[in-house]
C-alpha cells in the first residue's frame, strides 16, 4: 500500500500520487487504506508535533489517538491543493495539544512545551522536505545536548545522565551520588536549571543556529 | 524563579562544585524538587512545579528516546480510533427503494386519466344517414359510373353538413 516513500519529500510527486489513492479509498471506508496513511504519519506527527508541545508521553498518545478520529470524521473534507495531507493533520494535532494545555488545570496532567527550545534547531517551515527529516533534527538536538552537557560541573552533568540518559530511578540516583533522595531532588533541579542556561547560551552562540534563530525572530 | 534563586544558581555552577548544603536548602527550593519529581514519576502537576526545570527534563528526555512510538502502542491508538471515530458513509440504498418512486409515478398517472374522463363530454350519437346516402352508395357500388360517383359525393357532402352542424350544436 505504502510503495516506497523512503527519502520522497512532503511536496514529491511520488507522495502526493500515493496520498491521493490511500485517502480516495479511505474516504471510501477502506480502514487498511487509513491505516497506512496514519503509519506513515503517526510516528512524525508523535515526534515532532505532539511531544514537543506535550512533553508527556501519555497526553501526547492521547492527543495523536484524537488527532486521527478527527481526521477521520473529516476526512471527506480535505482538499489536497498539491500539498501533503501531513501539514492537515499536523494542524489537528496542534489544536489538541493546545486543547489539552487549556484543562491541564483540570486533568492536572504535568504538560510542558519545550518547542521553543528546539526552535533554532529546525529548518525555516517553507523548505522543501519540511518535517521528514526527524532523524537529522534528532541529531542536532543530541549534538547540542552533549556540547551543553560538556560545560556543566561534572556532578550536575552525572546527575543528568543516571536520570535522564540512563534512566535510572530516583534512589538509584541518590545511591550512585551518596546523598540522600531528597538532596537528590534539589541536585537535579540545580542540575536542570544549569543546564537551560548552558543551552540558552549555546544556542545564541553557535554561529548557524544563532544566526537562524534571530532571523526567525524577526520575522515573528 | 526569584531573582536570589537566579542568583544563587548562578553562582553555583560557575564556582561550586555542585556539592548540596542540605542546611541551607530554602523551603522554596524543597518544594520546587520534590514537585519535579513526583511529575517526573507520575505525570502529575502541582503547584510548585518548576516550569523551567520540568521543561529542560522533557527536552533531556526527547533528545535521549527521540519521541518514538512504540509499534504495539501505535497499533493500540489506531484501534481505538476506528473504534471511536463517528463516520458517515453513504448508505445502500435498500432494495424496496425503486417501488416508492414507480408507485408514485403509477398513482399520477391514474389520477390523471381518472381527471380526463370526468371532465370529458357526454358522447354524442351521430345523425343518422338518410335513404338517399344509402341509396347513392348502393348504386355507385353496384355501377361505378361517373354519374354514380357524382351522386354520391353530392350525398356525402349533404351528410357532412348535417355531421358538422350536430357537432356544432354539442359544443357550442
Amino acid at each position: 500500500m505504502r510503495g516506497d516513500l523512503e527519502g520522497e519529500d512532503l511536496r514529491s510527486k511520488k507522495r502526493l500520487q500515493w496520498e491521493k489513492r490511500v485517502l480516495r479509498d479511505a474516504v471510501r471506508g477502506d480502514q487498511r487504506a487509513y491505516a497506512a496513511l496514519y503509519h506513515e504519519y503517526a510516528p512524525l506527527l508523535f515526534a515532532r508535533v505532539l511531544m514537543p508541545r506535550l512533553g508527556h508521553r501519555a497526553a501526547a498518545e492521547d492527543a495523536l489517538s484524537e488527532t486521527f478520529r478527527t481526521a477521520l470524521e473529516r476526512l471527506h473534507q480535505f482538499e489536497p491543493r498539491g500539498v501533503s495531507v501531513y501539514f492537515w493533520l499536523s494542524r489537528i494535532a496542534m489544536n489538541k495539544a493546545t486543547d489539552m494545555h487549556r484543562v491541564k488545570a483540570r486533568t492536572r496532567r504535568a504538560l510542558t512545551s519545550f518547542e521553543q527550545l528546539l526552535e533554532p534547531l529546525r529548518p525555516a517551515p517553507a523548505e522543501p522536505g519540511e518535517a521528514l527529516e526527524q532523524q537529522d533534527e534528532l541529531e542536532k538536538v543530541r549534538a547540542e545536548v552533549a556540547r551543553v552537557m560538556d560545560r556543566l560541573n561534572p556532578r550536575y552533568r552525572r546527575a543528568i545522565e543516571l536520570r535522564f540518559l540512563e534512566d535510572r530511578p530516583r534512589q538509584d540516583c541518590a545511591d550512585a551520588l551518596e546523598v540522600k533522595l531528597g538532596t537528590f531532588d534539589v541536585l537535579i533541579l540545580r542540575a536542570l536549571r544549569a543546564f537551560r542556561r548552558e543551552w540558552d547560551r549555546a544556542i545564541g552562540e553557535a554561529p548557524d543556529l544563532g544566526a537562524l534563530a534571530g532571523a526567525k525572530r524577526t520575522t515573528a | 524563579m526569584s531573582d536570589e534563586h537566579e542568583s544563587a544558581n548562578e553562582q553555583s555552577d560557575l564556582h561550586e562544585d555542585g556539592l548540596i548544603d542540605e542546611d541551607a536548602l530554602t523551603e522554596e527550593e524543597l518544594a520546587e524538587a520534590a514537585a519535579l519529581a513526583r511529575a517526573l514519576e507520575r505525570g502529575h502537576a502541582e503547584d510548585a512545579l518548576p516550569e523551567d526545570a520540568f521543561q529542560t527534563a522533557a527536552l533531556l528526555q526527547f533528545s535521549h528516546d527521540g519521541a518514538e512510538l512504540d509499534a504495539a502502542r501505535a497499533d493500540a491508538i489506531l484501534e481505538d480510533v476506528f473504534a471511536e471515530a463517528k463516520v458517515r458513509r453513504p448508505e445502500k440504498a435498500p432494495w424496496w427503494r425503486w417501488l416508492v418512486p414507480v408507485s408514485l409515478a403509477g398513482a399520477a398517472a391514474t389520477a390523471a386519466v381518472l381527471l380526463m374522463l370526468r371532465s370529458a363530454p357526454d358522447a354524442m350519437p351521430l345523425p343518422r344517414p338518410d335513404g338517399a346516402l344509402l341509396q347513392a352508395q348502393a348504386t355507385a357500388a353496384a355501377t361505378p359510373t361517373e354519374g354514380a360517383g357524382a351522386e354520391l359525393d353530392r350525398a356525402m357532402g349533404a351528410y357532412r353538413g348535417q355531421v358538422l352542424a350536430a357537432l356544432e350544436d354539442r359544443y357550442r
